[in-house]
């Protein structure tokens, strides 16, 4: 399911099939229930994801114990990949919304000799990644860009101001996670 | 001393991860790409530009910016020694989503795609450097995004970085002032 699904993915499906091959060795496919969370906030980095079918939200917590929801992911969406690269924390969890099938890639994946056919493969893989990591840099930007021009925006009623300061980015009820 | 080794001891101060490179390999980094100079205040590249090559910083500092609709400026960040700027046009091409602006005499090393891809084609181990380089800084930068926009949520005034020009800071403060104490 994960090889064709992969084949026809707008950012794998430029992996050869070797490439492909390589990945589909480190990865392995995981079903999450509503709620689960899929990965933790501060726990090592040591997988990434793609999202095979369901639906998914990134979080964030706050020194006080909120948690700001900071993206949705769809069936396809890649994430886990800040601190994939050198095993770093996780910036944020990742819980699942509903039903969740999720293609678990280690970061062993990119363990490989230089100067080899297989290192050729993984630098392959590591831009495909990069530039997913670069598309969700994007996406935080948009975010903080479009928020900064509303916080900019010259005319504002104090009811406008009160919604900007605490309405607009408050994340849906917090399910109750379980392990 | 050749401009090339004074590069690589000044490279891999600001890099210092690429002291897991071989000497060897180290050297075909630099000579793949061009050291330059940037004087205070050069635009390296503009948003909307088409981009084909990245900047590795070894010395100074270089604001990435938006411009807002309104013609504010508005900061998405300062990335200093051992940055890679622009590393989009290494990795995709497409035009660039901000522009760079020099605020110190800057030194880079400036890496043409054409030559990257020749590294990559090889399997290098530059390549291979580079990319956990590029990778590990972009994910430095999603994590202070997600930073400031939880921030901008809570305290939308003390989170937005004031403008650099003082006549706008001075506005800005104006307004900031008059919600305080409207």
């Amino acid at each position: 399911m994960a090889e064709e699904f992969l084949a026809e993915h707008p950012l794998f499906r430029s992996l050869d099939a070797e490439a492909l091959a390589h990945l589909l060795s480190h990865a392995q496919i995981e079903d999450f229930g509503p709620a689960h969370a899929i990965a933790r906030e501060g726990s090592s980095a040591d997988s990434c994801f793609v999202l095979l079918d369901g639906l998914a939200r990134a979080t964030r917590t706050r020194p006080n114990g909120a948690q700001d929801e900071l993206a949705r992911l769809g069936q396809g969406g890649v994430f886990g990949l800040v601190g994939f690269v050198g095993k770093g924390q996780r910036p944020c969890t990742y819980a699942a919304l509903g039903p969740c099938k999720v293609l678990r890639i280690q970061a062993s994946v990119l363990e490989v000799p230089a100067r080899t056919p297989k290192a050729r493969q993984v630098l392959a893989l590591r831009e495909l990644l990069a530039l997913a990591l670069q598309s969700q840099l994007r996406v935080a930007n948009e975010h903080l860009v479009n928020r900064a021009a509303a916080v900019r925006a010259p005319e504002r009623s104090p009811s406008d101001w009160e919604a900007l300061t605490h309405g607009g980015w408050k994340a849906p009820a917090d399910p109750e996670e379980s392990e | 001393m050749p401009l090339d080794e004074l590069q690589a001891r000044d490279f891999l101060r600001a890099f210092p991860r690429a002291r897991s490179l071989e000497g060897s390999s180290l050297k075909e980094l630099l000579l793949a790409g061009v050291a330059m100079r940037a004087l205070e205040n050069s635009v390296l590249f503009d948003a909307g530009d088409p981009s084909s090559c990245a900047y590795l910083v070894v010395d100074g500092v270089v604001r990435v910016e938006r411009l807002l609709e309104s013609g504010e400026r508005l900061t998405l960040g300062r990335l200093g020694r051992g940055h890679v700027v622009g590393d989009m046009g290494l990795l995709s091409g497409e035009a660039r989503s901000a522009t760079a602006i020099s605020e110190d005499d800057t030194l880079a090393l400036r890496l043409d795609r054409g030559n990257y891809l020749r590294l990559r084609d090889q399997g290098h181990p530059a390549a291979i450097w580079l990319l956990e380089e590029v990778h590990l800084r972009m994910g430095e930068r999603v994590e202070a995004s997600y930073d400031r926009v939880v921030r901008m949520y809570e305290e939308p005034e003390l989170a937005r970085e004031l403008p650099s020009d003082p006549v706008v800071q001075e506005g800005f403060l104006r307004r900031i002032w008059a919600r305080v104490r409207p």
